[in-house]
This record gives C-alpha cells, sequence and structure tokens, in this order.
C-alpha cells in the first residue's frame, strides 16, 4: 500500500493535536497540552477508490520560543496548515510559514484548515479573508475538531491532492 | 581505586547505544535498557533494528541528518529534538537521539526523556498560556474601545442633528413662550453633550481627542513623522515577509500640518492599513504609503500589489459586521476602527483598485483653514 508522510504546520494552539486527534482517534479535549517534539500517527484512507496510509507528522507550534525545524519535513508529500480563526494573527504566522516552507523546502499540495469554527462569537476572520485565500488558490475551509466539522474533508481533501500530484 | 566498567556507565545513564552498520541497520551495543525492552522487544531481543522505517519514522529521518554529522568528521553531537513513540499497552514515550562519532564508530544514543521532557513542555506550556491570555486581553480592548465609539457615535449624531434644528429655530422670530422651550432643549441638549464629554473622559482620556480637539482648535499633525514611525514599526515584519515597504511623503512638508486628529490615532490607522496591505501582498512585492496635499484635503494610501478586492465585497470593507463562521461575528475591527476615527475628525476612507493589479486603501482629513 502506498504511504505518504504529511505534516501538520501552525503556530501554537490553533489545534493541530486536536485535528489529527479528532481524525485518527474522533476524541477531542477541551485541555490545552502544548506539543514538545512530534508524535506520529497513521491512517488508512480510502480515495478514488484506492487505499492510501497517510503518515501524520503533528509537529509542535512554531513560535518565538520554537522554531520549525525544516529537517524535519523531508520526505513530506503534502501539508495540512491550521490557523485559528478566533485569532487572527494565527492565520498571518501560518501564511508566513507556508512562504518559508516554499523558500527552503518548495512547493508542495497543501490544505488550509481555518479551525475552532463552532467559537462564533469570537471568530475574526471575514469572508472576505477566505475569499481573498481561495482567489490566491488555498483550498482554505472552516473546521471545528471539537464538532467534527470538515477535519475528515480536510484530510481526504489533502489525500486526493496527493494522488494527483 | 578500579576503573568503573563502561558498560555499567551506560547502563546506569539508561541510555540505548546503536552503532550503524555498513548495511544501514542499527546495531545494539550492550544491554538493552528496560524502557526500550519495553518499547520495541524485538529490537531489544534481537539487538539490531533492520528497517528504521517501520520501527519509527522519526528517528529513521534523523538518520539522513546522522549520517550527515558522521559523514563530515566534525566533533560535537547531532540531536534529533524531542519525539513521542507509544509502548504497546499505549503509553507515551518521550525520546531524544543523539548522533555522534566515538573511535571512528557511527554511534546513535537513544534517550528516555522521562521527568526533563514534562520540565520542558510545563515551561513552554506557561509561555503559550501567558501568550494566550495576553492576545485574549489586547483583542478584548480593542473590541470594547470599538464598541465605545459605536455607542458615543450612536449618541452624538442624533444630538448634533437635535441642537442644530433648535438652533435654527432659535434664530426664527418666536413667541416668547416658545423661545422659552427652546432654550430649555438647547440647554439640555448643551447638558448632554458635557455628560458625554464625561462619559469619555472617565472611560478613555485618549479616546477623547478623537470627538475634537481639547480647547476646540487642533494643533495639526506631524504627518510626516507620524508616518515615518508607522512604517518604521512595520519594517521588520515586511523585511520577514520579503515585501518592500515604501513611504512616499509627495509634497507633504515635515512639521505639523493643517490637519485634524491626534498622532497616536493616526498611527494606529495607517499601522491597521499596512497591516492589512502586508497580509494581502505577495512575497517580492511592494507596499507603498503615499501622502499628498491638495487645496482642499490632505491624503494618504497606501498601496498594494496583492489580489485587490473583489467588486461585490469592497462595500463590506469598511462595515462594523461581517457574516462569520456561524452565525454573526464581530471582524474587521481594523478597517472599520480606520473609518469611523477618520470620519470623527471630518475625514474620509475609501478602496480603490490598483492600476495594474492590487488594491489601494486611502484616507482624507481636510485641510483646516487656519494655519497650524
Ligand atoms: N472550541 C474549539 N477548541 C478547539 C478546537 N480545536 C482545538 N481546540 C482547543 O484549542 C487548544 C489547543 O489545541 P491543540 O490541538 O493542542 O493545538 P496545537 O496546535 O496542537 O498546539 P501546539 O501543540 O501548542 O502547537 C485546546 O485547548 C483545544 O481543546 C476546536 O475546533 N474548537
Ligand atoms: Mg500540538
Amino acid at each position: 500500500m502506498v504511504t505518504k508522510k504529511i505534516c501538520m504546520l501552525g503556530s501554537f494552539s490553533v489545534g493541530k493535536t486536536s485535528m489529527v486527534a479528532r481524525f485518527v482517534q474522533s476524541t477531542f479535549s477541551e485541555k490545552y497540552l502544548t506539543t514538545v517534539g512530534v508524535k506520529v500517527d497513521k491512517k488508512v484512507v480510502q480515495v478514488g477508490g484506492q487505499d492510501l496510509t497517510l503518515m501524520v507528522w503533528d509537529l509542535a507550534g512554531d513560535d518565538d520560543y520554537q522554531k520549525l525545524n525544516m529537517s524535519l519535513l523531508r520526505g513530506s508529500a503534502g501539508f495540512i496548515y491550521v490557523a485559528d480563526g478566533t485569532r487572527a494573527a494565527s492565520l498571518d504566522a501560518v501564511l508566513d510559514i507556508d512562504r518559508r516552507v516554499r523558500r527552503e523546502v518548495g512547493h508542495f499540495p497543501s490544505v488550509l484548515a481555518l479551525n475552532k469554527a463552532d467559537l462564533a462569537a469570537q471568530w475574526e476572520l471575514g469572508e472576505d479573508r477566505l475569499a481573498a485565500l481561495t482567489a490566491e488558490g488555498w483550498s482554505a475551509r472552516k473546521t471545528s475538531a471539537k464538532l467534527a466539522q470538515g477535519v475528515e474533508e480536510t484530510f481526504l481533501d489533502l489525500a486526493s491532492r496527493l494522488l494527483h500530484a | 581505586m578500579p576503573t568503573p566498567d563502561l558498560a555499567d556507565v551506560v547502563q546506569s545513564l539508561d541510555l540505548a547505544v546503536f552503532r550503524r552498520e555498513e548495511a544501514d541497520a542499527l546495531q545494539l551495543v550492550g544491554r538493552p535498557p528496560q524502557w526500550l525492552s519495553r518499547l520495541w522487544p524485538q529490537v531489544a531481543r534481537s539487538g539490531v533494528m533492520e528497517s528504521v522505517l517501520e520501527v519509527s519514522p522519526y528517528l529513521d529521518n534523523f538518520l539522513v541528518d546522522a549520517a550527515a554529522h558522521w559523514k563530515s568528521g566534525k566533533p560535537g553531537r547531532a540531536y534529533s529534538g524531542p519525539w513521542v513513540e507509544q509502548n504497546p499497552d499505549g503509553m507515551p514515550v518521550n525520546l531524544e537521539a543523539t548522533a555522534l562519532t566515538v573511535g571512528g564508530d557511527a554511534i546513535l544514543l537513544l534517550e528516555d526523556l522521562g521527568a526533563s521532557y514534562d520540565e520542558r513542555r510545563e515551561m513552554l506550556q506557561i509561555a503559550r498560556e501567558k501568550m494566550l491570555a495576553y492576545e485574549r486581553l489586547n483583542s478584548e480592548i480593542q473590541r470594547k474601545e470599538v464598541l465605545l465609539h459605536c455607542i458615543i457615535h450612536d449618541m452624538c449624531s442624533p444630538l448634533q442633528n437635535m441642537m442644530m434644528a433648535l438652533s435654527m429655530l432659535d434664530s426664527e422670530i418666536l413667541a416668547p413662550d416658545v423661545r422659552g422651550m427652546v432654550q430649555l432643549g438647547l440647554q439640555a441638549g448643551k447638558r448632554q453633550e458635557v455628560l458625554i464629554d464625561n462619559v469619555l473622559h472617565t472611560y478613555s482620556a485618549e479616546l477623547r481627542s478623537l470627538f475634537g480637539a481639547e480647547g476646540g482648535l487642533w494643533p495639526g499633525l506631524d504627518i510626516c513623522g507620524t508616518a515615518q514611525r508607522a512604517v518604521d514599526l512595520h519594517r521588520p515584519l515586511f523585511a520577514q515577509q520579503n515585501v518592500t515597504l515604501v513611504f512616499d511623503a509627495g509634497n507633504v512638508g515635515p512639521g505639523r500640518q493643517p490637519v485634524p486628529g491626534d498622532e497616536d490615532h493616526l498611527e494606529r490607522v495607517l499601522g491597521n492599513l499596512l497591516g492589512n496591505a502586508l497580509r494581502h501582498s505577495p512575497g517580492g512585492g511592494t507596499v507603498t504609503l503615499r501622502a499628498a496635499f491638495d487645496d482642499e484635503w490632505l491624503t494618504l494610501q497606501v498601496e498594494d500589489e496583492g489580489q485587490g478586492v473583489a467588486p461585490q465585497l469592497q462595500a463590506q470593507l469598511f462595515q462594523k459586521f461581517q457574516q462569520g463562521a456561524v452565525g454573526r461575528g464581530k471582524v474587521g475591527l481594523g478597517l472599520y476602527f480606520c473609518r469611523i476615527t477618520i470620519s470623527k475628525w471630518g475625514g474620509e476612507t475609501g478602496y480603490s483598485a490598483r492600476s495594474g493589479g492590487g488594491s489601494v486603501f486611502w484616507l482624507k482629513l481636510p485641510r483646516l483653514a487656519q494655519p497650524a
């Protein structure tokens, strides 16, 4: 069976670990436990009638305390970029990571998750922002790891992009 | 004194020691520590890790960096950084690998980080929670400030209309009892204005400057200085994203210019527009902050080379509320803040498409009659 490595990228506390937990174990926890280092999980998905093993690398959030180590991305087939829709700055941060990745590692199939969409009252990203991202060519969607919305779609979207890459 | 047995030293350090073999397998040196026997019983038993990728994709990835280190012949070590594996019973094990060369042998040390990992995590956790709390507080303050602006705005404009209507009435020929009532109304209106002013004074001295100059006269603004401060503040962010930031003062000279407003708020308005432009700029692009004076207006505009704004979205740009994720969310406060600030000073804000692609966000402030 074909195995593809994908990495979760984004600022801290945006929900990278939560998205993986939702996707792989169908669980969610409200408690924030920041990730130090890397955890690798595997899940078999079906795309286009074909089985594909996704090897998901959950990386530590990138910030001033912990910079993303590009050598961890080696061998990746694609990336899931995650931003927290209740913190507009986390979208700027993840787009900055994307620019660094493209400069240092290259251009790979990617999707963008605007997570915590269940927190409507705190939501800071306007529809214009989403429209602009789509216009720039991003496959971006609102997700909620808490309510299991858009998470599976995000992973499957990337998986099918990997097959067609 | 007897020399300690090296194997005992390694054992007491609780390290798993591997030697990189020709065939790219990892050969266990000495006895396996207990944690290794629990984590990877097969490796501990056979003393060899054949397919590293199958055992640990993370370690396999690190072996590329390790190989480069071994080959370089450099002194020192290469570290893998921490990662997590799972025991067969599901318990997490936090590991770190170190590559070094000992007597010509390529050696890989594996360490169960145990408690030192928890300490490291705890420290980062605290730092990040503090950062989150700080961010939340900041955006709460901005939200409140905008809310206060809205309330004041909503209270002021009908009051001003009423006062104007009453003043006009007052200048007509009126029966004495009617004039008495009109003047009563005018007095009540004046009192109301004072009350609003008091509210502003109590809640934010900073906000007051938005609603009129102290003593009724604007002191004028150092446009170039303020623009330069906003530009300087943003320059590192622009540099980081490889976007050039240019300030073109045009025909606006240094020193105070005869326009209304205060410099702190203008700097924040410009900062909002610059941040906006940066978000929509492609790497390698240029953002220009341009100033120009004509007989009536001072114009400040921020031009970017991004995608521009779709026509159907342009009308909403400076609005208070836009559709959020599910239902209504409060968003786009930045541009809204710009609009209400500038309009309070009698100016205007707007958007136009940039010829050749990209956006122009502009603001205009009226030239004051009396020189500042
Ligand atoms: N309401 C809501 N909370 C979420 C959602 N996803 C994650 N969270 C919460 O956000 C916090 C951070 O989630 P994590 O998954 O640990 O974030 P992370 O990106 O892995 O963070 P780092 O490992 O520090 O980089 C936790 O308290 C989660 O419960 C979501 O969809 N909705
Ligand atoms: Mg995490």
